[in-house]
């Protein structure tokens, strides 16, 4: 796709949208956008699947992660054509929100591995601590995901759940590619902050 | 700006100019550390992520996190680097020469930012030096240590040839030289084990093959110190997966990581090696780890059939997730390896068919729940109103997650954290209708509580208050609890019970249950019966040699046998009944337990049971290193506690003996031996109000309710309310005349009372009951012979002179001794009195200081009765006259009176009456009547002089 072009079409999609009927020259673009934005999410649900479920994808389950995507990716193209946004930059918005949202919930439909570790308040005593090792779940980032400040969101989504080059992200929110690179830093940065719990054990024991 | 903000611009600053944490940090050197731990957190994180949200391809160029290693190669003094042989993720390999002496060696450098300050490296230096230490053909020689900008590195012996792991690829090898190379690496190993060296991280890659073929270890202890938490991010990838990891160690419980740790790496590097893939592996290193921790290895012999039964029982051994269970050293892998070489019979046993139906049971359940969670899903996925399956799914898994929990603390016997899990259940079910999961609810409730009354019959037995024959006890209680459980009725066949029993949960309790059961039982039919339930629940045979009946009345057959039994998973609870019965039949059970011990360290009866062995051989000290061994097993059962009590009293720590107690009454609140133990601590502090306000709280129905009474009924003498007392101790005796703390309390609080006459009545009846012992003794005959009763008086020297003629104590020979003195006796009676003392003055002068004028007090009056006043005067020097109030001087009176020294004697007497309260309401105590008694003696001998006199 003509990067250079895209954010250009797509403007001009959607000021259809929101007044002219009809087929226009830009449809194949969108098209395509939102083709693209739905091959993310199944990557990126794939991603998550693997990662953090491989027992399910093996026998006897066999879960596939297309089977586990279809509903989730028609969801996904149902609120992108629903929604109307009125700029490019809102379109990527909406897009990476929902595409947040559904691995959210796939996530949590798939967490039937996580060991039940909440305990009902005055009822039980605390159990002993288990310590357990280097363990990142795909939720606890989503979380921290959306409670980034709101540039620095938009940014990651953009490039790294949307998958975009810093060039296409620099011209949607319109802003140098340095700038780019710099939020993106920046939200690593309050990631790594936020997940600091999750930060592995400070090496081992003295003994030799 | 805040130190805060500050670390984060410099961490900006790092990926922006890719530099590293010490170049930004070059003006702010003390934040580098913070740094440079957010930094290498941070490239966890971003690992993370990337994990999760791969970047595209096309963003390759600008991924702020890349290996901008440098290329160049390092100059390091005295050695010429001259090509990278490799590179990980801690740090980089070269091929360097030692320009002096002109070797070929490897030199490993540490990357920047693998290790985190000074102290890290000097930790590093000290294990290096260590490990340098080992030397042994199979180990790769670490020769140097040094460090380049901060970078530590090692050189090490230059091995030219492949790793393990580049050899095998991925081909099954032949069993017998498998078995050999195994043995080969375990004896190495165990030489580090030696040093105190673990290895940590062995795995294929980490065995080098020289030439031809000979195994060298490389990486020792050193490698997993600096991958903790660079390895996910250094690289980008992880190096090495989990799949050689012991399971302690994947769990990341550090602190368990021992030797055991790479004798499980040595099975895996063993099965890999029989199987042509190691023990786990699963797409991600998360899921290999969770794998390592939870699953069950697959037999090797399923995967190549070739493997050797024997081969694939070690290679399982060493794999066992219990630490514990493994070869307890290398060596003795190694020794095992050589026997099936040898093709003599291997150490390791199989895991027998119950405890692999168990481990299938705990597998099958989980994957149940993986298929119900996996239906559910379907369905959510297909329905419009998914959120409420939602609601329900998540409810419904997560009260299958608290079964599994129960069903695992109940394989750890660990009742309460298996009540815990149902409680959890039953909250998270609410008013729910969830019928099934409400009726499993139920069914585990019961189950758990039929356990838990097994478990309480066979700790019953070792509560040593308890009367009667321990064994008939258990068997009518047995008898009860399976008569009333729903589960099985043990009428109906064998076949019949032992199926329904291996569909509950509890299964391996029950089998213990059964086995307790059948041993304690007398009836042989009924013994028979049981063994064989036990048996078809359990599918393992026991030798048959266990049945026999002399083994279970012999004293002298049982330690015989049990002396060299074979222990293992079956027999370990007969073993430990037969420890029980070798007790009861007077035997030493101490070496069995240790022996069991040793096998078992974790097993809580096996603690327990050494720990009442030891104890009861006299080794209080011993016994409570095992009570609190098995206190850490099990904190919440109350008899470890209570009897570390008893052996902190024993040790004199009775401050420590209270806190013990006291836990095992809080502990058991309901059981009132508990709180009568604690009560009797107390009471040994002193602290006798609080004993008595724990004595209230026993119930009239307890079974040594009568006994508190009459405790109550001492303490209440010690607090001087003499009154109060005896009606206490009255009330004891009528519950129950055979007490003998009654008497003594009655005995006790009379005296204090001064009902003399009483009292000694009483005090007949405390020493008709109690068998010998000196303290009940001690005063009797003063008493009588204060009372006038002479007769009675010289009935007791007999007995005293009888009992404790012996007596070699120097303050209980005294004692005995003196009180036969108090009244002119023949030869023969005063013969054996007067070697008493002596041996009481040959004491250790300098430990019985204090009390040697006390001692020639009694001697003098031994001189004296025997005529040999010289000796007798001698004897009363002026350390003496200064004790036992008016009686050194009564003697002088008497002595110098027999001498014909009249005048002295008689003011001498004068003075010793001044000396005292003659009051008789006074004369409560051994020496108030010693006094009197010897001054009647006096005042009959010594007519009285002038006007001072007062003799009646």
């Amino acid at each position: 796709m003509d990067e250079a072009g895209t954010t250009a079409a797509v403007q001009r999609y959607l000021d259809e949208l929101a007044g002219v009927q009809g087929d226009s020259p830009a449809g194949p673009v969108i098209r395509e956008l939102l083709g693209r934005s739905v091959n993310r999410l199944s990557l990126l649900c794939a991603a998550l699947l693997h990662r953090s479920y491989p027992r399910l994808t093996q026998p006897p389950l066999n879960l596939r992660s297309e089977e586990l995507l279809s509903a989730v990716v028609e969801r996904l193209l149902k609120a992108l054509r629903k929604t109307r946004p009125e700029s490019v930059r809102q379109f990527f918005g909406l897009a990476n929100q929902h595409i947040r949202w559904e691995l959210n919930d796939l996530a949590q439909r798939l967490d039937e591995k996580a060991p039940v570790t909440e305990f009902i308040e005055g009822l039980v005593p605390a159990p002993m601590s288990s310590a357990s090792g280097i363990s990142f779940d795909g939720r606890r980032m989503l979380e921290a995901i959306e409670n980034l400040p709101e540039e620095e969101r938009e940014v990651f989504s953009l490039i790294r759940i949307q998958g975009m080059t810093h060039v296409e992200a620099a011209e949607i929110t319109s802003v140098s590619s340095k700038t780019i690179q710099r939020r993106l830093n920046r939200s690593l940065i309050l990631l790594s902050k936020s997940l600091a719990d999750l930060r592995p054990s400070d090496g081992l024991p003295d003994e030799l | 700006m805040t130190a805060e903000d500050r670390i984060q611009e410099l961490l900006e600053e790092i990926m922006e100019a890719q530099c590293t944490p010490e170049q930004a940090c070059a003006t702010c050197p003390e934040l580098l550390p913070e740094v440079r731990k957010r930094w290498n957190h941070l490239q966890c994180v971003e690992h993370q992520v990337g994990l999760f949200f791969p970047t595209s391809t096309r963003n390759a160029d600008t991924d702020p996190v890349g290996g901008s290693e440098v290329t160049r190669l390092p100059q390091i003094d005295g050695y010429d680097v001259q090509s990278v042989l490799g590179r990980g993720g801690m740090g980089v390999v070269y091929r360097a020469r030692h320009l002096k002496l002109n070797r070929t060696v490897a030199l490993k450098m540490l990357l920047s930012g693998a290790y985190a300050d000074l102290h890290e490296l000097a930790r590093f230096q000290r294990e290096a030096e260590a490990v340098a230490g080992l030397n042994h053909p199979n180990i790769v020689q670490i020769h140097d240590v040094g460090e380049l900008d901060g970078k530590p590195y090692f050189t090490m012996e230059f091995v030219e040839g492949q790793s393990l792991a580049e050899a095998l690829a991925g081909m099954p090898q032949p069993a017998r030289p498998t078995a050999e190379f195994v043995a080969t690496l375990a004896r190495a190993v165990q030489v580090a084990h030696e040093g105190g060296i673990i290895h940590r991280d062995l795995k294929p890659a980490n065995v080098l093959l020289a030439m031809a073929g000979m195994p060298k270890i490389a990486d020792f202890g050193l490698a997993r110190r600096f991958e903790s938490d660079a390895e996910l991010t250094m690289s980008g990838a992880r190096i090495g997966t989990p799949s050689y990891m012991a399971p302690e160690q994947a769990a990341g419980q550090t602190s368990l990581i021992g030797p055991s740790a790479d004798i499980y790496a040595l099975g895996a590097i063993l099965y890999e090696m029989l199987t042509g893939r190691p023990p786990f592996r699963a797409e991600t290193a998360i899921e290999t780890q969770r794998q390592v921790v939870t699953d069950e290895p697959v037999s090797p012999s399923r995967l190549n059939p070739k493997v050797p039964r024997d081969l694939e029982t070690i290679c399982l051994k060493c794999l066992h997730k219990e630490p514990l269970r493994r070869y307890a050293t290398a060596a003795a892998l190694a020794d095992d390896l050589q026997r099936f070489l040898r093709k003599e019979p291997v150490l390791a046993r199989r895991v027998s068919v119950f405890e692999r139906a168990r481990k299938w049971t705990n597998r099958h359940r989980a994957l149940t729940t993986a298929m119900i969670s996996s239906v559910l899903l379907a369905i959510f996925l297909l329905s419009a109103g998914w959120w409420m399956m939602l609601d329900q799914a998540v409810t419904t898994h997560a009260v299958q997650q608290d079964f599994q929990d129960v069903v695992r603390a109940e394989g750890r016997s660990s009742w309460p954290e298996a009540r815990m899990a149902l409680a959890r259940a039953n909250a998270r079910l609410g008013d729910r209708q969830a019928t099934a999961l409400r009726d499993s609810l139920q069914q585990y409730e019961r189950e758990l509580n039929f356990v838990e009354k097994l478990e309480a019959i066979r700790l019953d037995r070792l509560n040593p208050e308890i009367e009667g024959d321990k064994f008939v006890r258990a068997v009518g209680e047995y008898e009860s609890a399976f008569g009333e459980t729903a589960f099985f009725d043990m009428r109906q066949p064998p076949s019949v019970v032992a199926a329904k029993i291996r569909a509950t949960s509890i299964a391996p309790a029950v089998v213990v249950a059964l086995d307790d059961w059948a041993c304690c039982a007398r009836d042989k039919a009924r013994r028979d019966e049981l063994f064989e339930v036990a048996r078809q629940v359990d599918g393992d045979e026991i030798s048959s040699r266990m049945f026999d009946p002399e083994l279970w009345t012999n004293r002298e057959v049982l330690t015989k046998y049990v002396q060299d039994a074979p222990i293992d998973d079956r027999s370990v609870q007969l073993l430990i009944y037969m420890g029980e019965r070798l007790r009861s039949l007077e035997g030493d059970p101490a070496p069995l337990f240790k022996r069991l011990q040793q096998a078992y360290p974790s097993d809580f009866h096996v603690n327990l049971m050494l720990a009442l062995a030891v104890h009861k051989n006299g080794n209080p000290w011993e016994g409570m290193r095992f009570y609190q061994a098995a206190i850490a097993i099990r904190p919440t059962i109350a008899v470890p506690h209570s009897n570390l009590g008893a052996a902190l009293t024993e040790v004199g720590r009775m401050e420590d003996a209270l806190e013990q107690f006291g836990i095992a009454m809080r502990l058991e609140p309901k059981s009132y031996d508990y709180r009568f133990n604690y009560a009797l601590a107390l009471r040994r502090l002193e602290r006798n109000v609080e004993a008595i306000r724990e004595l209230r709280l026993i119930p009239e129905d307890a079974p040594r309710y009568a006994v508190a009474v009459a405790l109550i009924g001492r303490c209440l003498v010690s607090l001087n309310r003499g009154e109060e007392a005896n009606i206490e101790s009255r009330r004891a005796l009528a519950l129950n005349p055979q007490i003998w703390e009654a008497h003594r309390a009655l005995r006790d609080g009379l005296v204090q009372l001064n009902q003399l006459e009483e009292a000694r009545t009483a005090w007949q009846q405390t020493i008709a009951l109690q068998p010998p012992d000196h303290s009940t003794w001690d005063g009797y005959a003063e008493l009588c012979m204060y009372l006038g009763h002479s007769d009675e008086y010289r009935r007791a020297r007999g007995l005293l002179l009888s009992r404790f003629g012996d007596s070699t104590d120097p303050p209980m020979a005294e004692r005995a001794g003196r009180a036969c003195l108090f009244m002119p006796l023949s030869d023969d009676e005063l013969q054996p009195a007067a070697t008493l003392i002596d041996r009481a003055l040959a004491a250790d002068p300098i430990r019985y200081r204090g009390v040697m004028p006390y001692y020639r007090f009694a001697k003098s009056l031994a001189e004296y009765r025997a005529g040999r006043l010289d000796k007798a005067r001698a004897l009363l020097d002026s350390e003496t006259l200064k004790v036992l109030g008016p009686a050194p001087i009564l003697l002088f009176a008497m002595i110098h009176h027999r001498q014909g020294e009249s005048e002295v004697a008689r003011q001498a007497l004068e003075a010793a009456v001044a000396r005292f309260d003659w009051d008789p309401a006074k004369a409560n105590n051994r020496e108030a009547w010693m006094y009197h008694i010897l001054r009647r003696e006096a005042d009959k001998m010594i007519p009285p002089g002038g006007p001072v006199s007062e003799a009646k």
